[in-house]
């Protein structure tokens, strides 16, 4: 049984400390503080309308590589707004705004590379919502597989134990 | 061994609460900014009379960036404030306001209910926002006289806020 609990603290241990180094990768300070009038709550609402407008100027333009593009780009680039979200599906006006960048920036020949570094050099890594498995960074990668293999082999030898345990006894 | 065990338990147990300590003082909403000790980034605004207005207007001069909207429930209180500094350290110091998702017209009523006594600026495609890493409002930047980034405030900045970055900016910046 206190096998079973210490386990369990491992496990909970682990997972704190993985989401505590993932947290310190994203945020550290007070946020920004963001309460809308109902009016701009109805300007959020036709963002949806602006993003179309922006994906119809590149296909007016026949250009569907640079959407294609624009679109993978927009899917990795975290909303600073919504956090939780990639600017491309994001209808915040922040990640629209930040989206018609990426347009202008590839209008502009810049490569994929280029534009993560110019979001990453006004944002901080933060930006991307796939950190690059390097540095500190690289315990948010080993940590699950870690956590998955300390919390199998725990399993495993309370399962050894508890069969062990009867021929013992015997 | 039951106490070894009970003992590993207790340990675990400190260690969690610890991290859970620290981990929930940390806002999870705050973006983090690379631009504190770097050049700011120059930014090509439009003042609400409609005149081209450059952050490089200012040059030698320190700056405080604020970025609001009128919409922006805790900009009210802090317009006071920053209203009250712009006149305190008008001699050394630009206050500069820039309008972040917002339309000029609901700006320039709340500047007619409020007060303004300072410059305030539409951002075009929120081209500065983007420059400087803004991810909500309020948000305030302080630039020394050389041009550099010196600190990143994320909320409503306090008189007393001001007072301890200013301070320090404008000491260093006497000859």
């Amino acid at each position: 049984m206190s096998v079973t609990l210490f386990v369990g603290c491992c496990l909970s241990v682990s997972l704190v400390v993985g989401t505590s180094l993932a947290t310190d990768t994203i945020p550290n300070k007070q946020s920004s503080i963001q309460q809308k009038s109902s009016k701009h709550q109805a300007s959020n609402n036709e963002t949806n309308v602006q993003s179309t407008k922006i994906l119809t100027r590149t296909t007016n333009a026949q250009d569907a590589n640079l959407q294609k593009k624009a679109l993978r780009i927009g899917k990795v680039l975290r909303c600073p707004v919504c956090q939780g979200m990639p600017i491309a599906d994001s209808p915040a006006d922040m990640a629209q705004a930040m989206m018609k960048q990426v347009f202008v920036l590839l209008e502009q020949g810049k490569s994929e590379e280029e534009i993560f570094a110019f979001f990453v050099n006004r944002y901080g890594e933060w930006v991307l919502l796939a950190p690059k498995p390097r540095g500190s960074n690289l315990l948010l990668w080993i940590m699950p597989v870690l956590v998955l293999l300390l919390g199998g082999l725990a399993i495993f030898a309370y399962v050894v134990r508890s069969k062990k345990a009867p021929e013992i006894r015997g | 061994m039951k106490w070894k065990n009970v003992l590993l338990v207790l340990l675990a147990s400190i260690a969690l609460v610890v991290l859970l300590a620290q981990g929930f003082r940390l806002n999870p909403r705050a973006v983090p900014s690379v631009l504190e000790g770097k050049r700011a980034p120059q930014c090509n605004l439009i003042g609400l009379n409609h005149q081209p207005l450059a952050l490089t207007d200012f040059q030698g001069k320190s700056l405080v960036l604020n970025f609001w909207a009128s919409w922006c429930v805790p900009c009210v209180h802090e317009h006071q404030v920053l209203q009250q500094a712009a006149l305190k350290y008008a001699s050394a110091v630009q206050f500069v306001g820039v309008l972040y998702q917002d339309n000029p017209q609901a700006a320039q009523a709340f500047l007619q209910q409020y007060g303004q006594n300072y410059a305030h600026a539409t951002d075009p495609n929120s081209r500065c926002a983007i420059d400087f890493g803004v991810s909500g409002v309020p948000e305030t930047f302080f630039v020394d006289q050389h041009g550099m980034v010196v600190k990143k405030h994320v909320g409503p900045v306090s008189r007393e806020l001001l007072e301890h970055v200013l301070d320090p900016i404008l000491k260093e910046d006497l000859p």
